[in-house]
């Protein structure tokens, strides 16, 4: 097997040095991709840069507005325990609850989800409702994405080489009650085949719908909310759902795979909107 | 000692649970082989391909390999496989390839890092062939022969009374036609093992299901006498009919044959995947009559089973399949054609239950079929034909008194009841599912022996001698309570030498849930006889007469003081003689007739039935067992704790045959993408037994290893269709297939 560096700097600008020192070096947190990949073969980077040791990227900071900054290295296992983000973003808490088994959960980081952009990461669609945004850091100081911006194709994202994802800024959101589901071939240790993460506060007039895993990128699905804000009831969730639907047939068409996830991103969207807002009791 | 204590039907603690729980058991890969050289396998990219060359100089170039064998260097038969009369898998490939995966070259070297670029280095021309990759391509016209003698690897008849008049006079008649997936068995344990010269022998300790099996076939293969191969089976870690085949002992053991030193393999969880047996998967379709009461006129199956490249058990599957065709219920006529058909994929083999787990789907489908058309409850339906004893199963055989089900049904029906109507909510559907199944315990119309032996050690106390392999389902634990239960002893007074083909003699395969009965009865002859013999050498010592004598385990009382155990072995041995029992059983059987598949190919059979509670989620089709319990006739448990491990793990292998588990031969190369359950996905089992007492078997015991999984499967898709009222026919009932059966639902 090849012997390769594996390098912790333990500041933000250490670690931008270490990745400008020399190519092919590559940032690792949870290694629960990357090192599959370098086994499959599929990657081969030079150094191994670890960023789970810098300040900046541990921890939950509230800021002022009642928003919260997570850090980019933190574990779905925290995340997912975390009093905080469980009371300002419980779709997180439960998105990042249902990531793999817990041994994996123990290493992944929210992070490495973001950046690896994957079609069926489960954190994605919930911070498309929560409408969250990114801060990164590179040779260039700081800057901040929206998840339009951050997210360019599958697989893709606006982090620069040389960059690290710090924190994932989400904004508070009073007053709006959340579902996330989850469809997968198994009830752990599996990918999804189908995420839904809604927000809704009919108070506030306001609904967030985003799906997992049937679209190229995660977004908000906009008509679906749109059908939904008609009366916030069981009627509106039904349209919500085969807003979804078109929504979704629209972006990624007919294919093999959407026999089956076509009809269900209407029902589930149905079933997560029903249950996000009570609208009966949901098992 | 307390020659009170009953062993028997009594729990205790597992010689082996402290050091695996500790992690300190050794399996094959732990052991410290000094100086061993590691290996690495270059295998086949095609699927079908004639080999036109092997170039292998590149890799013989690389520093630290020390050997690159083909298969001009098998010293031996190129060719092996459990079944006599389908020896035809060779163990590096001679002239063509059969299967992605297939062993074409084998590299040693000083480090196994070495070994494995080098084995990438080698490289070989192919002259592609058309391949093959369902039974109904293999047998097309003009499909490229994957084997000389064509591409049927076995077929079997079987007829009974007169199944054409039958259907033409059935108030009903069901039909309908069934498939199953081929499946990897996943034990946690990867083959492995590694070989040493013992002086002249190569000494093979391996994880394994067979060691006798294996060593037979190593001596075939390196062309060696029986006396210059050992095989020592370690601790195993898992097998399901997966170790029953040779993995990595031929490598190692031409390697170190040929090189003189050691030399060890553990295969990649891919390496498994690639080239260990698989699941045969099935296509059947059945017919099934009855009259207009529900009692079961005929049944008509025609099977086909993928056997991939090469035959490994697939004669044993298609036969066995056959003859549980009908199920667990009195058949009047029946007809049943069963064929193993060779394809380009990896090989199939034995896994779990032979044929039985994928014809129980289909037998239990077409019970619920019948039930629904009659309206009668299906678990009333299955009362009413269930075997008794006395009656004929479709070979012609006339059951014995050990004959359960009855009473499993019965059961079910009980909790059934107790479980009450299964609620609808708003987001699911809820049914209820049975699954019943007989299963017959041993090999399938063959002779099937198993031997043991009870000497005296040093210690003065007794030895059991086994060839049976213990793959970590507790037959060492089960063996020790039939010895120790006969000799008047507790377990722990018993040494133990188990599964070493030097030291112990042939138990036969851990397969067809026959170690329990079929060695079971061997230590209990060995135990008798080693009895027996210290009682009548005791008589010559002391003059006393036989009948005062009595066995107490350490020895033998009746005269003034009791005669130990040491002391009548040393009288024997002045005599030339030895203070053994030696232990025999085999099964009696009749083999199958060739046209009619009459004849009696087990001496007993388990039976049981599963009720299993499931919902179905509307919006995502997702499928969660509630509930399952399950109860099982095992004539008697012997190592109940054992017994209920068996039936809950089974059951848990169950669930995955009938929700997710799926061998894609194109893209699952590993766990990432083939699912079996988890914790998760597994209910809570309730597992019971009932004890039928087996008369032939040891202290009444049968078997429950493979019958644990079998009626899972069909009571859940059971369980499913009574959910959504749409039949799945095809396994596994996934989001795809139950979506689509909430769909036609809907459409009705």
């Amino acid at each position: 097997m090849a012997k390769r560096e594996y390098l912790k700097p333990t500041t933000l600008h250490e670690a931008v040095e270490i990745l400008a020192a020399a190519p092919g070096r590559r940032i690792v947190a949870g290694g629960t991709d990357l090192m599959v990949y370098i086994r499959e073969g599929k990657e081969a980077p030079a150094a191994l840069v670890d960023v789970t040791a810098i300040p900046e990227l541990n921890g939950v900071q509230k800021l002022g507005d009642g928003a919260l900054a997570v850090g980019a290295a933190m574990t779905h296992s925290m995340i997912g325990s975390d009093p905080d983000i469980r009371a300002v973003a419980p779709v997180l808490s439960d998105a990042s609850s249902s990531v793999g088994a817990v041994q994996i959960r123990n290493l992944a980081t929210i992070g490495g989800n973001v950046v690896n952009g994957a079609v069926a990461a489960d954190t994605l669609s919930a911070l498309a409702v929560l409408d969250a945004a990114f801060l990164t850091f590179g040779p260039e100081g700081e800057k901040r994405y929206t998840i339009e911006e951050f997210f360019l194709a599958p697989g893709k994202t606006a982090v620069g080489v040389g960059e690290v994802l710090t924190k994932i800024l989400i904004p508070a959101q009073p007053g709006a009650s959340h579902a996330f589901i989850k469809v997968a071939r198994r009830r752990a240790a599996a990918i999804s085949r189908l995420a839904v993460s809604v927000i809704a506060n009919p108070d506030g007039g306001y609904a967030r719908i985003a799906v997992g895993a049937v679209l190229p990128k995660p977004g908000r699905i906009t008509p679906a909310e749109e059908a939904l804000k008609e009366g916030f009831d069981l009627a509106a969730a039904k349209a919500a759902g085969e807003a979804a639907k078109a929504h979704v047939l629209s972006i990624s068409g007919e294919r093999p795979s959407m026999v089956y996830k076509l009809p269900v991103v209407s029902s589930a969207v149905e079933k997560a909107v029903i249950k996000a807002l009570s609208l009966r009791e949901v098992k | 000692m307390s020659s009170l204590e009953k062993v028997v039907g009594v729990d205790g603690d597992r010689r082996d649970t402290l050091s695996k729980v500790t992690g300190r058991e050794r399996f094959s890969g732990d052991y410290k082989v000094p100086g061993a050289l590691a290996l690495a396998i270059a295998r086949s990219t095609e699927a079908h391909a004639l080999i036109k060359n092997i170039d292998s100089s590149k890799a013989q170039a690389l520093p630290w390999v020390v050997r690159v064998f083909t298969a001009r260097d098998v010293p031996g038969e190129n060719s092996y496989g459990i079944i006599p009369i389908t020896k035809d898998q060779p163990m590096l490939a001679e002239g063509k390839v059969r299967f992605k995966g297939e062993a074409v070259a084998l590299v040693a070297a000083e480090t196994l890092e070495a070994a494995r670029e080098a084995a990438a280095l080698i490289r070989v021309d192919y002259e592609p062939l058309k391949a093959s990759f369902t039974p109904e391509e293999a047998l097309a016209d003009g499909a490229d022969k994957i084997h000389e003698k064509g591409n049927l690897c076995f077929e079997h008849d079987s007829l009974m009374g007169d199944p054409d008049k039958a259907f033409a006079e059935a108030a009903v008649v069901v039909e309908d036609t069934y498939t199953t997936s081929s499946i990897e068995h996943s034990y946690m344990e990867p083959e492995s093992g590694f070989a040493v010269m013992e002086d002249d022998i190569v000494a093979v300790t391996v994880s394994t299901q067979n060691p006798h099996y294996d060593h037979a076939d190593l001596c075939r293969l390196l062309g060696l006498e029986n006396d210059k191969v050992r095989v020592k089976q370690a601790t195993t870690g898992g097998g399901f009919g997966g170790k029953l085949d040779l993995s990595v002992h031929s490598y190692v053991a031409l390697a170190t044959l040929l090189t003189g030193r050691p030399s060890r393999l553990t295969y990649t969880r891919e390496e498994s995947f690639a080239a260990s047996a698989k699941r045969h998967s099935f296509t059947m379709k059945y017919r099934t009559a009855a009259d207009a009461e529900g009692n079961l006129l005929a049944v008509d199956a025609e099977l086909i089973a993928d056997t991939g490249a090469y035959a490994s058990y697939g004669v044993a599957v298609a036969m066995r399949a056959a003859v549980h065709a009908a199920g667990p219920y009195m058949v009047p006529n029946s007809r049943v054609y069963s064929r193993a058909v060779y394809t380009n994929h990896v090989f199939s083999g034995a896994m779990r239950g032979f044929g039985v787990p994928q014809v129980a789907l289909a037998h239990e489908s077409q019970m619920e079929k019948i039930a629904a058309k009659l309206g009668i409850d299906p678990i009333e339906l299955r009362l009413k034909n269930a075997l008794k004893p006395g009656d004929k199963t479709i070979t012609g055989q006339v059951l014995g008194d050990s004959v359960g089900i009855r009473e499993c049904l019965e059961k079910i029906k009980a909790v059934r009841d107790g479980w009450g109507a299964a609620a609808d909510d708003p987001d699911c559907f809820r049914g209820i599912g049975v699954g019943a199944m007989l299963y017959g315990i041993g090999n399938t119309g063959v002779s099937n022996p198993s031997t043991a032996q009870i000497r005296v050690n040093e210690a003065g106390g007794v030895t059991l001698y086994t060839g049976c392999a213990d793959i970590g389902q507790g037959s060492d634990h089960a063996l020790l309570a039939i010895c120790a239960e006969t000799l008047g002893l507790s377990r722990e007074d018993i040494a133990l030498v188990r599964a070493d083909t030097k030291l112990t003699t042939n138990a036969g395969a851990t397969s067809a849930s026959r170690q329990t009965y079929i060695s079971g009865n061997a230590v209990k002859d060995a135990s008798e006889k080693f009895m027996a013999k210290a009682i009548e050498e005791t008589a010559k010592i002391t003059g006393k007469d036989i009948a005062d004598l009595c066995f107490t385990g350490t020895g033998v009382k009746g005269a003034e003081r009791e005669v130990t155990l040491t002391e009548i072995a040393e009288s024997l041995k002045e005599q030339g003689n030895e203070l053994i029992g030696e232990g025999y059983f085999d099964p009696e059987t009749v083999p199958l007739d060739h046209h009619t598949g009459q004849g009696k190919p087990y001496s007993t059979y388990g039976f049981a039935a599963q009720l299993t509670r499931v919902h179905v989620d509307k919006a995502t089709a997702e499928v969660k067992v509630e509930k399952l319990f399950a109860v099982h006739d095992i004539g008697k448990a012997i190592y109940p704790q054992g017994v209920i491990g068996q039936i809950s793990g089974g059951s848990a292998m169950g669930v995955g045959l009938a929700l997710m588990e799926e061998f894609d031969h194109a893209s699952d190369k590993n766990f990432d993408t083939y699912l079996i359950p988890t914790v998760l996905d597994v209910p809570d089992v309730e597992a019971s037994f009932i004890e039928h007492a087996e008369p032939t078997g040891p202290y009444g015991a049968k078997g429950v290893g493979e019958p644990a999984l079998i009626p899972t499967a069909p009571a859940i898709v059971n369980a499913i269709s009574d959910a959504v009222g749409v039949r799945i026919t095809s396994l596994p009932a996934n989001l795809e297939r139950v979506h689509r059966a909430l769909q036609l639902m809907g459409g009705k």
